[in-house]
C-alpha cells in the first residue's frame, strides 16, 4: 500500500512538473510585450524596460523557468504583478472559500444522488421515470440561471439566506451556513444529475447479478441486497464521475462565485488571466494541479476500498 | 480580500473625529448590477455606487433614495480630426454630419433610460465655459448630415470602424450603426476587451469611438485632457493654432480672460466637432433609509465624510 501511494505521488509530481512547464512557457511565449500589455500602449520605451527589467522579464526564458521553479520549491510562486499580494496568500485566502463550496456541493450531490439513484433502480416504473426527467432537467437547466432563481426567492422574497458574500465557518457556523447553502445548491444540480444517472444504471446492473439473486436466496433483507452489497458494487463508477465533477467544480464555481459575490478561486483566476497576471496565473494552475492529483490518489484508495479485485498487492 | 472585500476601523487618534461617523467601513465589491441589486434588496449594504442605471427603479422600490450625479458626457470621440487613419473624419462638415445624424434624446432613453440630460458640448454644466445654447447645436436631423456629407465630397457615405468595448450591453453600438447607417456611414465593429479598451483608443488603432468621458471642472483641465494638442483623448495630436492660443490664454491670463478663452474654446471645439457628446450621464449612489449623503460634484463617490447614519 506504502508503495502504491508512493508511487501514485511521484507519478502526480511528474504530472504537475508538465503541467506547469507547458503553461510557463505557453504564457511567456504567447507572443507580445507582456511589459508593454501591464503598462499600457503610453508608456515610453524606457519606462517598458524598467518595467522588463524589474520583473525579470529581460532574461532568457529558460533562465526565468529556472527561477520560478527553484522559487515555488521554497513556497514562494512571487506576487501579483498588478495587486502585489502574494500569489501563496492570494490562494490561500480563496482556497477555504471555494474548497467550502465544492466539498459541500460534491457532499450533497453524493448524498442525493445515492437515494435518487437507488429508488430510480429499484422502484422502477414511475418513480423512475420521475427521476431521469429530473436528470434531463438538471443537466439542461444553466447553474447560474438556477443561482438567480435561488437568491430571488430564497433570499430576497423569503430572507431566508443571504443574497451575497461570504462568511468563515470559523467566524460564524450560522452565517456560513446561510452564505453557501444557495451556492452550494446551484452547484450541486447539474453535479446530482450526472452521478443519479450513473449511480442508478450501476445499481440496476449490480442487482441483475448471479450473486444478488443468491443473496436474496440465502433470506438476506433487501435493504441490506441493495445497500450493503449492490451499491458498494455499483459506486465505483459513480466514484468516478463524482471526482471529475468535483474537479469541475473548482474552476466551474466561477459563476456561481460571481452571481452571490463569493470571493472564491474562480473569481481570482478570470481576473488573473483577463489581466495578463502571469505570476498568479501560474499559482492557481500549480495549485489546481496539487489538488487533482491528491483527489485521484484518494478516489484510487476509495476505490480499492470498495472493489477489493482493484487492490494492490 | 483583496479584489473582494476591504475592511476599515476608525483610527482612534485621527486628528478630525467629528467626520469619522462610523467605527467600520466594510467596502464589498460587485462585478455586475444583479449581484449589486441583490445586496440591495436582501439589505445588505448602506450606501452602493449602481454600476449603471438599468436598475435605479428596482433599487428606489426597494427603499433605497438615489442620488443622481452627473459627472461624465457620454457620445463618439471624433479623434481622427486631421484624417490620418480615416480620410474622412478629416473634413469639419462629415464630424459635424455625425453630430446631426444621432438622436441624443433617442440614445438617452434606450441606453440610459434617460438618466442624465442631453448634451452638445464636453463642459460641464458647472464650468464657466458652458453654454446651454450649445446643446442644441446640432439638433437631430438625418436630411442635414446627409447633405453635409454630400458637400464633404461624400454624397455616398464612408466606412469607418469603431472599438466595441463591453461595459454596458450592445444597444449604443447597435443604435450607432443604425443612425450612421440611416445617413450612408457603414460602421464596423471590432470587440475589445474593457482591459485594452484604453490603451487601444490611445495607441490609437481607432479613428474614433464611443466612450464617456470626465467633463472635468476646470477649463484647464478639460483641455489638457480632450482638446489640446497633447491631450491624453486626442491621440494623433491633432494641432490647431486657434487652440493653442486660447489654452495658453486659459493657462496664462486674467481671471476675465481665461474664462472668455474658454467660452470660446466651448464654442469651438462643438463649432468643428472635435466629439460628438450625446448626454451628460446621470450616475447614482444609492443609500439606505438609516443613511444620509450628500454629493459632491466633481467626484464619482460621495466622500466618506458626506456619508452619515441617520439619527
Amino acid at each position: 500500500m506504502l508503495r502504491f501511494v508512493l508511487r501514485r505521488l511521484a507519478a502526480g509530481a511528474v504530472l504537475v512538473a508538465v503541467i506547469t512547464t507547458v503553461t510557463f512557457f505557453l504564457l511567456y511565449l504567447s507572443g507580445g510585450n507582456i511589459a508593454r500589455r501591464i503598462l499600457g500602449q503610453q508608456a515610453t520605451a524606457q519606462t517598458v524596460q524598467q518595467k522588463a527589467h524589474e520583473l525579470g522579464l529581460d532574461r532568457p526564458v529558460l533562465t526565468q523557468f529556472g527561477a520560478w521553479v527553484s522559487h515555488a520549491v521554497h513556497g514562494d510562486l512571487g506576487s501579483s504583478w498588478f495587486t502585489g499580494q502574494t500569489v501563496t496568500n492570494a490562494i490561500t485566502s480563496r482556497l477555504s472559500v471555494t474548497l467550502s463550496l465544492v466539498i459541500s456541493a460534491t457532499v450533497i450531490t453524493a448524498v442525493v444522488a445515492v437515494v435518487l439513484g437507488i429508488v430510480a433502480a429499484t422502484r422502477r416504473g414511475w418513480a423512475d421515470r420521475v427521476v431521469q426527467v429530473l436528470s434531463v432537467l438538471g443537466f439542461a437547466v444553466p447553474g447560474f440561471l438556477v443561482a438567480l432563481g435561488l437568491v430571488t426567492l430564497f433570499a430576497i422574497d423569503l430572507h431566508w439566506f443571504r443574497p451575497t458574500g461570504y462568511t468563515a465557518l470559523t467566524a460564524s457556523p450560522s452565517l456560513w451556513l446561510s452564505s453557501i447553502a444557495l451556492p452550494v445548491i446551484a452547484l450541486s444540480l447539474g453535479g446530482i444529475a450526472g452521478v443519479t444517472a450513473q449511480i442508478r444504471g450501476s445499481v440496476i446492473d449490480a442487482l441483475r447479478q448471479d450473486y444478488v439473486r443468491t443473496l436474496r436466496s440465502r433470506g438476506l433483507s433487501e435493504a441490506r441486497v441493495v445497500y450493503k452489497h449492490g451499491l458498494r458494487n455499483a459506486a465505483g463508477p459513480a466514484l468516478s464521475v463524482l471526482a471529475v465533477q468535483f474537479v469541475g467544480l473548482l474552476g466551474g464555481a466561477v459563476i456561481v462565485e460571481e452571481v452571490f459575490a463569493i470571493p472564491g478561486l474562480g473569481q481570482v483566476a478570470v481576473g488573473a488571466t483577463g489581466q495578463g497576471d502571469i505570476p498568479l496565473v501560474m499559482g492557481l494552475v500549480l495549485a489546481t494541479a496539487l489538488i487533482v492529483v491528491v483527489l485521484n490518489l484518494i478516489v484510487d484508495l476509495l476505490q480499492g476500498w470498495l472493489n477489493p479485485k482493484v487492490r494492490i498487492r | 480580500m483583496i479584489g473582494s472585500t476591504y475592511v476599515y476601523t476608525k483610527n482612534p487618534n485621527y486628528w478630525n473625529k467629528s467626520i469619522q461617523h462610523y467605527d467600520k467601513l466594510v467596502i464589498n465589491v460587485y462585478q455586475n448590477t444583479s449581484t449589486e441589486v441583490n445586496a440591495i434588496k436582501g439589505g445588505q449594504v448602506n450606501g452602493v455606487n449602481m454600476i449603471d442605471n438599468s436598475a435605479n427603479d428596482t433599487v428606489k422600490a426597494s427603499g433605497y433614495t438615489l442620488y443622481p450625479h452627473e459627472l461624465d458626457w457620454t457620445g463618439l470621440m471624433l479623434m481622427d480630426r486631421t484624417g490620418k487613419m480615416n480620410k474622412a473624419l478629416g473634413n469639419v462638415d462629415v464630424r459635424r454630419a455625425i453630430n446631426y445624424a444621432i438622436n441624443r434624446a433617442a440614445m438617452l432613453k434606450a441606453v440610459d433610460a434617460n438618466n442624465g440630460t442631453v448634451t452638445g458640448q464636453i463642459f460641464p454644466t458647472t464650468s464657466p465655459a458652458y453654454d446651454k445654447a450649445l446643446d442644441n447645436a446640432y439638433p437631430y436631423d438625418p436630411a442635414k448630415a446627409k447633405q453635409l456629407l454630400a458637400q464633404a465630397g461624400y454624397p455616398n457615405g464612408f466606412t469607418m470602424t469603431l472599438p466595441e468595448i463591453n461595459i454596458s450591453g450592445t444597444t449604443v453600438y447597435d443604435l450607432v450603426k443604425q443612425y450612421l447607417g440611416a445617413v450612408g456611414i457603414t460602421v464596423s465593429y471590432q470587440q475589445v476587451a474593457l482591459n485594452d479598451a484604453i490603451a487601444a483608443i490611445l495607441a490609437p488603432k481607432y479613428a474614433a469611438s464611443w466612450f464617456r468621458l470626465q467633463e472635468d471642472p476646470t477649463a484647464w483641465q478639460i483641455a489638457n485632457f480632450s482638446i489640446d494638442k497633447n491631450a491624453v483623448f486626442n491621440p494623433f495630436h491633432a494641432d490647431d493654432p486657434k487652440v493653442d492660443t486660447l489654452v495658453s490664454t486659459i493657462q496664462k491670463g486674467s481671471d476675465a480672460q481665461a474664462t472668455a478663452a474658454a467660452q470660446q474654446l466651448d464654442k469651438y471645439a462643438v463649432d468643428q466637432a472635435y466629439f460628438d457628446p450625446w448626454y451628460r450621464v446621470a450616475s447614482t449612489f444609492a443609500a439606505d433609509k438609516n443613511t444620509t449623503v450628500v454629493q459632491q460634484s466633481d467626484n464619482a463617490y460621495p466622500y466618506l465624510w458626506n456619508i452619515t447614519p441617520k439619527g
